[in-house]
């Protein structure tokens, strides 16, 4: 099997707290209008109980990335390690990315007009670093690995609403929230 | 653990959020300089510690470019912050470069009409030094100024603040704490002082009790602590009325009735009892009037009594009872929230007690945790100064004379209510009363009534707004400072990284301007000296054996890294308490002197009036500390507006559904906010943050009435302020 790194968020520690996203954001020079990381929260009862949690997520890096398979000017590629990276000065800012991708994640830079989206930091992790929301994450709800090699029994995948656009095999996984009972 | 399946999450999932990003931000990207700066220069790093009013008190690492602060990240150096901030911590790159920093000194007329204009620092010294003067002509003595500084920065050489008071002669202080004050005297009462266990300890514990602890939001970093106790098999219990972020984490989660936690733990210890799960031998040696308490459990506690009280049913506190005496060690962390009711102090004395009855105090791993001051040994330089000669004050109990003191929880009040000379002026410092006073509509009538009011500020926020002269104040990257936690033991020293912008100065620095323009006016008037650099102000605060205790030679070293004061992991493991009879004292002499029960025993609540059913509670936010950081427009982008968080069935009473625009009033004042509908609070409490918001008047406390909580005054001088039973009703709008 190919090699895959990507996100592991254990939602059972995920504090929705930010940290993550706004290291990453500082630490990419992005504008204040530009996250490559969002956080979500979700709240919902059910006769099973109460859950509040938080999801953060950025770039999937899809086994099979659909951005790569639109760009027109093949600025998308995907390294030997599984990591979606974007090369901007092939882009051409059509958006086409930004139209198929099914988790919405590569956003259009205010300042270039090209897509730009979360590479994982992979500038970090060949030198041996984690990436900057991982080192970031208080609570080290925040993981990135070579996902094959874990276990998965405890994990459930992401995958987008539509079953069509579940061919894309996102790369990434949660450990899933506890429902509280009282 | 239920299973879900995927749609199910993701139904969920698609539910709530709809596109809807925490983090969305619409500011223009020009406004951000931080991220503007030249890429090619070296970087410098420099040590600083976060000086706000919160547990964590972080160790960070600025890094500086061609002396721009380009980014801020946490100290890997510090054992407890671990090289990781929280979210505000990222932002301050933001908050020392935001378009809204107050930049010179500046005066407004008249007060309140946002006129304001700029003026040199040595105009507003001369101002202020001629006012202060006038009003010693006037009065005779410089009494009829009231200073009031509370936690807007808890750095050492703030207390130069004080040390500018203390200097041009007897003042009026503004004396307490607003935060933490019950709590600190009922454990005062119990054990002689405050002084929790390491909370990096908090790994060894096999149970962990959240006391009304929301450490998700407040005091982050100890959360990896406790997952790590909790890989190791203990079991992590949330009490708290709301369901909070750390609620949602937990094994399990006790939505009890708001103020009643004494009655949980009472109702605890009588099942403890029942079943003989006492560590007789613990509380016999080491502890007063232990067995006088026993009795009164005996005779006057019951599980169903104690399930009624607090909505927790039986089963539950008798499940909760066993595993916390049975499991060794069990910890309890009690939040400060509990204790901002009118029994609040006594709340804590009946907690303090279960921790003894099962002998969990003084050992790793347990411990009733709730504060510590132990690691604060420096030498408050900055601040001790004594008045001019001649300078008359207020005869106090000792013969001598000296500053009026008044209750900081009262303040409004005791302000207007001073006759002998009354106060005629104030100066706000590291403080924002107009935003987190009680009774707002009684501040700003105070606050009318003055003829002059200075405060030192980094933004126009509501005290400011009262104000005739703001003088601009720096931010931690802008000063030098040495910080310590009242949670952790690390000590750090926090670098001056960046020049002051604009003309902002430190406290420490407006102290001496002051003094030079008050000497110049009138030699001998100000005795603060008038010279010295930051660091040679900031060497003075080190002793011997504060040196000694983080194992250096001399402070420079903390350059190199914050330190860890040198104590064992649990507080009191030697068993010597600092109470008048040096053993924990379960009856307690000092209390009942004071007019409380002597006895950690039952002190009724205090209930809803008829016409203010609704129990309106204002925890801390989550995006800002107190009127901090929710103001930048960074924060304002992801929160953009206040929400009341309402229980579906309370908002179907009042007709209310979610978005609506809602009143919420009592006799005091009203705020209106939209509605959240959600089942995280119980059916009789509306939540709202409280919160500074940026160009808004949103503030929780136009409702709040400064009712004092049952205790404080024994080691903080006054009572606290029960925040936390403040009722009203609703209206939609």
């Amino acid at each position: 099997m190919l090699k895959q790194i990507g996100f592991i968020l254990d939602a059972n520690r995920c504090l929705g707290c930010g940290a993550c996203l706004k290291a990453c954001q500082i630490n990419h020079n992005l504008p204040p209008t530009l996250t490559w990381r969002t956080i979500r929260k979700i709240e919902d009862e059910s006769s099973d109980g109460k859950r509040r949690f938080y999801l953060s997520s950025a770039c999937n890096h899809c086994a099979n990335p659909e951005c790569m398979r639109v760009c027109p000017s093949g600025a998308y590629s995907k390294r030997r390690d599984g990591i979606v990276v974007h090369n901007s000065s092939k882009c051409m800012g059509c958006k086409s990315c930004v139209a198929s991708c099914p988790f919405s994640v590569p956003k259009i830079h205010p300042e270039t007009g090209k897509a730009t989206k979360c590479l994982l930091c992979y500038d970090r992790l060949d030198l041996g670093m984690t990436p900057y929301c991982v080192k970031a994450c208080p609570t080290r709800a925040l993981l990135c690995q070579e996902i094959h090699s874990i276990s998965l029994d405890q994990l459930i995948r992401l995958t987008a609403p539509l079953p069509g656009l579940r061919l894309t095999n996102p790369s990434v996984y949660y450990k899933e929230p506890r429902r509280l009972n009282y | 653990m239920m299973k879900i399946s995927r749609r199910q999450f993701l139904g969920a999932t698609a539910a709530v959020t709809a596109g809807a990003g925490l983090f969305s931000f619409e500011m223009l990207t020009k406004l951000d300089p931080a991220s503007a700066a030249a890429d090619n220069s070296e970087t410098k790093q420099f040590r600083n510690v976060c000086p706000r009013n919160c547990y964590d008190t972080c160790g960070q690492i600025s890094f500086v470019q061609d002396g721009m602060l380009k980014k801020v990240d946490g100290d890997p150096k510090h054992g407890y912050t671990n090289g990781r901030l929280c979210v505000k911590g990222y932002t301050y790159t933001r908050r020392v470069y935001s378009p809204d920093r107050i930049k010179y000194p500046m005066k407004q007329m008249p007060r309140g009409s946002g006129n304001w204009t700029r003026i040199s620092w040595d105009e507003a010294m001369d101002t202020i030094a001629k006012k202060i003067l006038d009003l010693k002509k006037r009065y005779g003595s410089t009494l009829p100024i009231c200073f009031d500084k509370y936690s807007g920065n808890f750095g050492i050489l703030h207390y130069a603040a004080d040390g500018t008071m203390s200097s041009i002669g007897y003042t009026t202080r503004a004396v307490g704490t607003p935060c933490w004050p019950a709590g600190i005297d009922a454990q005062t009462y119990d054990f002689g002082t405050l002084y929790n266990n390491d909370p990096e300890d908090m790994v060894n514990t096999k149970y962990l009790i959240l006391w009304g602890q929301n450490l998700a939001w407040t005091a982050i970093h100890s959360l990896p602590f406790a997952q790590k106790a909790r890989e190791n098999g203990a079991k992590l219990v949330v009490i708290d009325p709301i369901l909070t972020s750390t609620a949602s984490k937990a094994d399990l989660y006790i939505q009890i009735k708001p103020s009643t936690d004494g009655a949980l733990a009472l109702g605890m210890a009588r099942y403890i009892l029942d079943n003989n799960w006492v560590d007789w031998d613990y509380a016999r040696a080491n502890s007063v009037g232990f067995d006088e308490w026993i009795d009164y459990l005996k005779n006057n506690v019951t599980l169903d009594w104690a399930a009624s009280k607090t909505g927790v049913p039986k089963e539950i506190i008798m499940e909760i009872a066993r595993e916390y005496a049975t499991s060794k060690p069990a910890s309890m962390w009690v939040g400060y929230g509990m204790q901002r009711h009118t029994n609040g102090g006594q709340n804590v004395r009946i907690i303090d007690a279960l921790g003894v009855m099962t002998g969990n105090v003084g050992k790793s791993g347990g411990g009733v945790n709730y504060g510590q001051l132990e690691t604060w040994g420096f030498n408050y330089g900055a601040m001790s100064y004594s008045a001019p000669k001649g300078s008359r004050g207020i005869v106090g109990a000792n013969g001598k004379e000296g500053d009026r003191s008044i209750n900081i929880n009262n303040f409004a009040h005791d302000v207007m209510a001073q006759q002998d000379p009354p106060v005629k002026m104030l100066w706000l410092a590291c403080r924002n009363p107009g935003g987190q006073d009680p009774d707002t509509h009684a501040i700003e009538k105070m606050f009318a009534s003055m003829e002059f009011v200075v405060s030192v500020d980094s933004f126009f926020n509501k005290t400011v707004q009262m104000s005739d002269i703001v003088l601009p104040a720096t931010t931690h990257f802008e000063n030098w400072d040495v910080n310590a936690s009242y949670w952790h033991y690390w000590i750090g020293i926090n670098e001056m990284a960046i020049q002051p912008m604009y003309e902002s100065k430190s406290d420490l620095e407006i102290a001496m301007l002051l003094s030079k323009k008050m000497n110049a006016l009138e030699a001998g008037s100000c005795t603060y000296p008038t010279s010295g650099s930051e660091q040679e102000w900031l060497a003075k605060e080190f002793n011997a054996a504060l040196n000694a205790s983080l194992g250096i030679s001399n402070y420079k070293e903390l350059s190199n890294g914050p330190r860890k004061v040198k104590m064992p992991p649990a507080a009191w493991s030697d068993g010597k308490f600092r109470t008048p009879s040096k053993k924990i004292e379960i009856h307690s002499n000092q209390a009942e002197k004071n007019g409380l029960p002597a006895l950690p025993i039952w002190v009724e609540e205090m209930k809803a009036p008829e016409k203010y059913p609704v129990r309106l509670m204002t925890p801390h936010p989550q995006l800002g500390l107190h009127s901090q950081f929710q103001n930048l427009d960074w924060m304002m982008a992801a929160n953009p507006e206040p929400k009341l968080e309402i229980h579906p069935n309370l908002a179907a009473k009042y007709g209310i559904q979610e978005g609506d625009k809602v009143k919420v009033f009592n006799d005091l004042g009203d705020i209106t906010l939209k509605a959240h509908l959600t089942r995280t609070t119980s059916e009789n409490v509306v939540v709202s943050y409280e919160a500074w918001y940026n160009k808004s008047n949103y503030n929780v406390n136009y409702t709040v009435k400064a009712i004092p909580s049952d205790m404080g005054k024994q080691a903080t001088g006054n009572n606290g302020l029960a925040f936390h039973d403040n009722f009203v009703d609703l209206q939609k709008v």
